[in-house]
């Protein structure tokens, strides 16, 4: 099967990232010690900040020569999960979770609405929105909640690659627990998508069948 | 100390840098112009062109009123009640400049710094980053419909007080003081009203929003971080707007002679 991700002796911050290549519907990730360090890893993965060497490679494509329209066209089929989202400040939480999918042309907004509201009121939820939670401003929201909008948002944009950057921060043992949930029920629903986690906890994604490894701090 | 030689040097330095960024902003947003077919994009140019066009009207209404009013009696004052002199001089002096000059740095003051303080915050929260990571190019989302609503705004605003300013001005000078409304106005049509003078109007007010536009995002996305970023970003946006909407006015005066 094709990879669809590779990273080639990508530097962050003198630390070298392991070389890893993902298959589709396949999982691995990072286990990366310092969530600010989580984020740089992602910026250079994502071409946002430039790598002090090495690259990355998109569905074959390498990132370093491609134009900022190519790179963002790249993005366009992946989609980040982080634990603040991550969500614009100023939208609802349904205007940020449709933001992707319409952005992209993937239905219209009626339709994206139905699919939204099928996906709340579905019994398999990982667990339940806040009252109102479509309408909520994201500084309403706690956590899991804002976790649970990034999950939809992924569910609605349907990414090739699931990228998630992951550190426990505020949660507890039980709502990790409830998370690894939330991860698996988007896997469910996209089955063929690939994931990436950069996480401190190599213990979280036990659910998914990974490989990991290090980044050494 | 610096040298007042190099300093001068330094504050072309400044003026070129800043200039060729605003017109690199201006650039991008016309290039972007396809993306506000998208819909979460149109949202925010009609969003932009509501804060910035519709609830300015209030305030705009009661300046143009007010202006319209205070310079036509004094002007009538200084011309010895000399209406078709008054008029003439209301229309070139007031209707044609000080109108959009004022409908500009309203909009600038009002919404420019308000554009500026949210991009600025936009990115010390890190959503920039976080629309980039999600392939929605920021130029499209954030720019673009920016820009292209001040342009409308300011044209429409412009429009609106200008006909608030004669309409509104001519109507309480003749309540409150010896001023035949009727004649004013025909004095004021008959003046000159053309096509190419409104053309000419409309182009001056877009290019004006645009710059508000320009100036603000550009203010806004280059803020950084810590306590001062956001009111770094306004100040000089706001700074940045006045002078540049000054200096296309001066443009505009040396092409229309």
């Amino acid at each position: 099967m094709k990879a669809i991700f590779q990273s080639k002796d990508l530097v962050v911050r003198d630390r070298r990232v392991p070389d890893l290549a993902l298959d589709s519907g396949a999982c691995g990730g990072w286990q990366i010690h310092d969530a600010d360090f989580a984020i740089e890893v992602l910026d250079g993965v994502t071409g946002l900040q430039p790598a002090q060497g090495g690259g990355t490679c998109w569905f074959g494509q390498e990132l370093s020569g491609l134009p900022e329209s190519g790179i963002l066209r790249l993005l366009a089929r992946t989609m980040t999960l982080t634990p603040d989202g991550p969500l614009i400040a100023n939208l609802n939480i349904r205007d940020n979770v449709l933001l992707p999918a319409l952005h992209r042309r993937m239905d219209s907004e009626t339709g994206l609405l139905r699919k939204l509201d099928r996906l709340l009121t579905g019994s398999d939820l990982p667990w339940p929105p806040a009252p109102d939670f479509p309408f909520l401003l994201p500084h309403h929201l706690g956590v899991l909640q804002r976790w649970l909008a990034g999950l939809l948002r992924a569910a609605l944009a349907a990414p090739e690659i699931v990228m998630c950057c992951h550190y426990p921060g505020d949660l507890s043992a039980e709502e990790q627990q409830e998370l690894v949930g939330g991860f698996q029920w988007l896997r469910n629903i996209l089955p063929g998508s690939a994931w990436l986690f950069l996480t401190c906890e190599q213990g979280l994604p036990e659910g998914f069948s990974g490989s990991f490894a290090e980044v050494a701090p | 100390m610096i040298p007042v030689h190099r300093r001068d040097w330094l504050l072309l330095g400044y003026f070129a840098e800043n200039g060729s960024a605003y017109l690199n902003i201006l650039a991008d947003a016309f290039l972007h112009f396809p993306a506000l077919l998208r819909p979460p994009c149109l949202r925010v140019l009609l969003k932009q062109v509501y804060f910035s066009g519709i609830e300015s009207l209030p305030f705009l209404s009661l300046t143009a009123l007010l202006l319209g009013f205070t310079a036509t009696s004094r002007l009538y004052q200084v011309m010895a009640k000399d209406l078709s002199r008054t008029v003439d001089v209301f229309r070139s002096m007031i209707v044609q400049e000080g109108a959009i000059l004022i409908v500009a740095f309203y909009v600038m003051a009002r919404s420019g710094s308000a554009m500026a303080s949210e991009l600025a915050s936009c990115k010390q929260h890190g959503e920039i980053a976080a629309l980039y990571r999600m392939g929605i190019d920021p130029a499209d989302y954030l720019i673009a419909p920016r820009v292209v609503g001040c342009m409308l705004s300011v044209s429409a605003l412009g429009v609106f007080f200008k006909v608030v300013l004669v309409l509104g001005g001519f109507a309480l000078a003749s309540f409150f003081m010896e001023w035949d409304y009727a004649l004013a106005m025909k004095e004021f049509l008959h003046g000159g009203l053309s096509l190419e003078s409104a053309l000419f109007a409309l182009l001056k007010t877009s290019v004006f929003g645009a710059l508000i536009g320009a100036v603000a995002c550009q203010q806004g996305l280059r803020a950084v971080r810590g306590p001062q970023g956001i009111p770094v970003a306004t100040r000089t946006a706001v700074v940045h707007g006045f002078a540049a909407i000054v200096l296309a006015a001066m443009v505009f005066f040396l092409l229309s002679k």
